[in-house]
């Protein structure tokens, strides 16, 4: 058996390696810190390794003007926005049915808001759909609330004395249009498993005929849009569908924790087609989704309708219609000149992103954000996406410029529903507004409730992020956004905001901006074409340029704005005309337009 | 898929940069992310912190400092190891094996030897040797003298000896490629012994090498855990997370990766990831602060191009975008910007000619594809238009299938066919190495399947005449 001890050489041996390791060490250490105080004097030596969570102030800096993502405090510095409370103030919740623990993707749709004046008083109203709840497997629509302004900002309830009490309907949007031409706004409501049309009766009061209107339709709706597509001068009516969902499609989606159920997303549903009616001037409407040319067999499945807006997008006097579809393609329906349309999204740029890619487009508007004379269209979308603005480059063909033009350095995390173009400080340029809030109960970011967007149009450039403080009134706050719609309450000249939230109360954001700048409004009565003018185009010529505004159906989410048409005048500017486009393609030029006053032009019947 | 070697953790392959590349978009309503908070309370509004990068510049005298700390140290621990060992007298048998155990989990072949040659001379041990003769043939690739030493160490009554035995036949198993043989034989390491590190190294890449990304990141994670010094385990997670658009796990992966090992083999390629990564989040400003950490190289250029032109800083982005094709003229991020910057700035001739050679560079693209359709639309080629059209929407929809497959392909974790698909459409798409990886995770799944085989094979050799 051999010794399982070290020898006596290896124990020398081990000694004088580790005394020999010991002199070098100590030497070694000594030169080192000799020669670090000879380089840098009195300096605080710092030997650490830097490990990557120290770089801190290393990295290049970040100049926080460029940042878009986190907002500039130096724009849009006159422009005052107070959301107002009180008991005179609308007090109106959209409930969902999320206490019943479905966790169906019916609930994240939301609400929208309308404004619209009901009574011809000049004063505009606001229309919030209710939304629903279910009774076991059943769902059940939830009153709306119609309030009527009474002047200063003060509103009270008159749902049950209108008769918009809906009969069952979960609803979602609403959108305002005189469909039958007698002068008095009516009301379509969009929802699950039907529609609601309110008829005005003209005496402050609604009939709900959407049966007697053969607006029969079954479907998933969310938004709508009003729009005269075959030039007959009454409205028709362009209907989005959602998804395929119902008790008896209604997957489990698992949450990111185990034990968590998540609302299942678009993905796990088939499309719906969108329906077109062509309104018969008779009080009636007729299918027409077949022989217009929207109804597409092989995209069926691929139409899942959030947003929808009808406008003139190639400027050649007819209505077009360009639908958000929700992690498809959206569409762009070019109209024939007839009420046939063509889609063209993806061959003029306007289905996807900058690099071909589908989004979850929700809300959806129309401006010339430029200052070209063609109007651009832009979209919000999903988180991790850029909402998309798409610049008109002539004829209805575009160009995604969300990077070039600051979009896309807002960063991920949003996700817009009601949008709008508007020239928020009146200095001749269309700012955006944005209501946010996520669709799931465990996204990623955490935060369910998110921060509006106000977007300062510079110079036609690019669009910066105005900041603001943490709790700095509404848009400090984050929410659970949906519709938005904008309009002039309190007739002091500027546009107010109303948005809608998701079980949460509506908010009324009453704009205060005071600056030296001027305002324009215009409000057009069709006679030869449709009373409400929508296809109109209007150039509003300045001596700093000349401004382009479009009357519009659809627009924003589950909502709709106040008709007139704004324009800012920055201080200085001169008037030196109007020239109004009218549906019928009758052009009008007007002189005598004035500052700081609301213009309402007739169409001319000769 | 073999793009990253757990037999050995020092020094990994080189990794593709999108070995699984999956250019789709986002699937939206995907609750299975998770995000920094600080960035969302940010942005969302609530407080203010910039999104850390995470990795170490290494300056020239602090790669000295460090050099000389690290010599002290070793230095002296060389020091009171001998004067241990000097002091302390011998080793007991036990104390030896217990060592070299430790020296086989450790991967110290030396020490192993050293112990086992001790061990020898001591009458009793020689059940336990098994285990380190075993471990000691496989070190040498001695397959056949290995596995009768671990099959024999695996009849051992100690638990620890067992898991050993397991855990290196396992990885003899793997290193055949052998990975139906390799799975039991590593799942009874980690069942012996939840803490065996190599085995779930092992278990991870077996995972990856199959497309069971799920399972490969959950062995990933416990080796990272029982590792805590090693970065390989983040940097392949990272990588996995990428690839499947979970873009805010993969930041915290590459991030946890440079924090471990600033000076990592890889780094390069996490630091490139990485801002890729938070690119499709649109989070430009950090993406720009860690591509200054990167070197210089004509991805680099373009991909700081393109976090420049979102933060408005035009010049210093044209600035990139020229380095970026001076380096490269066939980069395509940086061809992709600068016809896109074409069309916007309506300079329609050039992003024609830009993107016409983008094109034809890269046919199987679908982006540069789609741009260079609004240009020929621009410049009213209508012909053009529709031709095009027609290459690029099956081109699209092969992407977004390709996409969806990736995604199914977790939930489907012995789903060949799909595998399969996966393979076909990577072909289709141009991404002929991420194809051979889908069509060698067919075969290792079903040996016999013919039409991967062959697939497999028409790759090879177009490869292989690809200059």
């Amino acid at each position: 058996m051999k010794n399982n001890s070290l020898s006596r050489v290896d124990i020398c041996r081990h000694r004088l390696l580790g005394l020999l390791s010991l002199t070098l060490s100590l030497t070694l250490g000594l030169a080192t810190g000799c020669s670090n105080s000879a380089d840098k004097g009195d300096a605080v030596k710092d030997t650490t390794i830097k490990r990557p969570n120290d770089i801190g102030d290393n990295v290049v800096p970040t100049d926080s003007n460029t940042n878009n993502a986190l907002g500039s405090a130096n724009v849009g510095l006159d422009i005052k926005l107070v959301e107002l409370t009180g008991p005179d103030i609308v007090d109106f919740t959209y409930r969902n049915g999320r206490e019943s623990g479905n966790n169906a993707i019916l609930e994240s749709l939301g609400g929208g808001v309308a404004l619209l004046d009901f009574d011809n008083d000049g004063l505009l109203d606001i229309f919030l759909p209710g939304g629903g709840t279910y009774e076991g497997k059943n769902v059940r629509g939830l009153s709306a609330g119609l309030f009527r302004n009474l002047g200063e900002m003060k509103f009270v309830e008159v749902t049950d004395l209108a008769g918009t009490t809906p009969d069952g309907l979960y609803s979602h949007g609403a959108q305002i249009g005189d469909f039958d031409n007698d002068g008095f706004s009516d009301v379509l409501v969009t929802g699950y498993g039907s529609l609601q049309l309110f008829h005005n009766q003209g005496d402050g009061t609604f009939l709900e005929v959407h049966e007697a209107a053969h607006l029969t339709s079954r479907s998933w709706s969310s938004s709508a849009a009003w729009g005269d597509f075959n030039g007959d001068s009454f409205l028709d009516l362009y209907v989005c569908n959602y998804v395929s969902w119902s008790f008896d499609n209604h997957p489990t989606c698992p949450g990111p924790e185990p034990g968590q159920i998540e609302i299942c997303p678009p993905k796990s549903f088939e499309g719906l087609a969108d329906t077109l009616y062509f309104n018969n001037g008779d009080g009636t409407f007729r299918d027409v989704s077949k022989e217009s040319g929207i109804h597409l067999e092989d995209k069926i499945s691929d139409a899942k309708g959030l947003g929808v807006l009808v406008g003139d997008v190639d400027r050649d006097n007819d209505v077009d219609i360009y639908v958000a579809n929700d992690t498809e393609a959206n569409f762009l329906y070019l109209n024939n000149g007839n009420g046939t349309f063509k889609e063209l999204g993806l061959l003029h740029s306007v289905a996807f992103d900058s690099v071909g890619g589908a989004n979850g487009s929700m809300g959806v508007d129309m401006g010339d954000y430029n200052g070209d004379l063609e109007p651009d269209l832009w979209v919000a979308n999903y988180e991790q996406e850029s909402f998309a603005l798409y610049e008109n480059r002539g004829r209805g063909r575009f160009l995604h410029v969300s990077d070039k033009t600051g979009v896309s350095s807002l960063g991920g995390l949003f996700v817009g529903f009601g949008t709008l173009f508007w020239d928020l400080d009146l200095d001749g340029d269309e700012d955006l507004v944005v209501a946010n809030g996520h669709v799931i109960k465990y996204p990623t970011s955490k935060r369910v409730d998110q921060l509006p967007l106000l977007l300062i149009n510079d110079k036609g450039q690019r669009f910066v992020r105005k900041r603001f403080d943490p709790g700095d009134d509404y848009f400090g706050t984050p929410h659970s956004g949906r519709g938005l719609a904008i309009g002039d309450l309190d007739e002091d000249g500027d546009a107010d905001m109303v948005f809608a939230n998701n079980v949460q109360p509506a908010a009324i954001i009453d704009n205060r901006t005071e600056n030296a700048n001027h305002w324009v409004r215009v409000r057009l009565i069709g006679r030869r074409g449709n009373r409400d003018a929508v296809g109109a185009a209007l150039i509003l010529h300045t001596s700093s340029g000349d401004q382009l505004r479009m009357i519009k159906g659809g627009g924003s989410y589950l909502s709709q704005s106040e008709s007139r048409l704004y324009w800012g005048v920055a201080e200085g500017s001169t008037l030196t005309g109007l020239t109004i486009i009218w549906p019928s393609g009758l052009e009008q030029k007007l002189d005598s337009i004035t500052l700081d006053d609301t213009h309402v032009v007739l169409e001319p019947v000769e | 898929m073999s793009c990253w070697n757990p037999l050995n953790k020092q020094t990994p392959e080189s990794i593709e940069s999108n070995p699984m590349n999956d250019e789709a978009q986002d699937t939206p309503h995907d609750a299975n992310e998770t995000l920094d908070d600080q960035q969302a309370e940010q942005q969302l509004g609530v407080d203010e912190t910039e999104d850390a990068v995470s990795a170490a510049p290494a300056t020239e005298q602090g790669r000295r400092m460090v050099l000389v700390v690290s010599a002290i140290a070793l230095l002296l621990i060389a020091t009171v190891a001998s004067l241990y060992l000097s002091g302390r007298g011998a080793l007991s048998p036990d104390e030896r094996f217990d060592l070299a155990m430790t020296a086989v989990r450790d991967r110290n072949a030396p020490l192993v030897v050293e112990q086992t040659r001790e061990l020898e001379q001591v009458a009793g041990y020689e059940d336990k040797l098994h285990v380190l003769k075993g471990y000691i043939s496989l070190y040498i690739d001695d397959f056949e003298t290995a596995m009768l030493e671990l099959e024999l160490a695996m009849e051992h009554e100690d638990d620890a000896v067992k898991a050993a035995a397991f855990a290196l036949a396992g990885e003899l198993m793997y290193k055949l490629a052998n990975y139906g043989e390799a799975l039991p034989l590593l799942m009874n390491a980690i069942q012996l012994d939840p803490g065996y590190q190599n085995a779930h190294r092992l278990l991870g890449g077996l995972y990856y090498d199959t497309g069971l990304m799920q399972e490969a990141i959950i062995h990933l994670a416990q080796t990272a855990q029982l590792a805590p010094e090693d970065a390989t385990p983040h940097r392949l997670m990272g990588l996995i997370h990428k690839d499947y658009e979970k873009y805010q796990d993969a930041i915290r992966d590459y991030r946890e990766a440079l924090t471990r090992d600033p000076f990592h083999t890889e780094r390069e390629n996490v630091l490139v990831e990485m801002a890729e990564s938070q690119i499709q989040l649109l989070r430009y400003e950090p993406a720009i602060n860690t591509l200054k950490l990167a070197l210089d190289s004509a991805k680099v250029h373009a991909l700081r191009a393109d976090c420049l032109r979102q933060l408005n800083r035009l010049p210093e982005a044209r600035q990139q975008l020229e380095l970026s094709l001076a380096g490269n003229p066939t980069q395509f991020e940086a061809l992709l910007l600068k016809g896109t910057l074409q069309l916007e700035d309506k300079d329609l001739a050039d992003a024609r000619k830009t993107l016409e050679l983008a094109v034809n560079l890269f046919p199987q693209d679908d982006k540069c594809r789609y741009k260079l359709i609004e240009v020929y639309r621009e410049l009213d080629e209508d012909e053009l238009v529709e031709k095009h059209l027609a290459v690029y929407e099956p081109l699209r929809a092969k992407r977004l299938r390709f996409s969806e497959l990736n995604v199914e392909a977790i939930q489907q974790p012995d789903d060949i066919e799909l595998r399969y698909e996966l393979g076909i459409l990577a072909r289709d798409l141009g991404k002929r190495r991420i194809a051979i990886t889908w069509f060698q995770a067919v075969m290792k799944m079903e040996p016999g399947h013919e039409n991967s085989a062959r697939a497999l094979q028409e790759i090879q050799q177009e490869l292989s005449q690809t200059p």
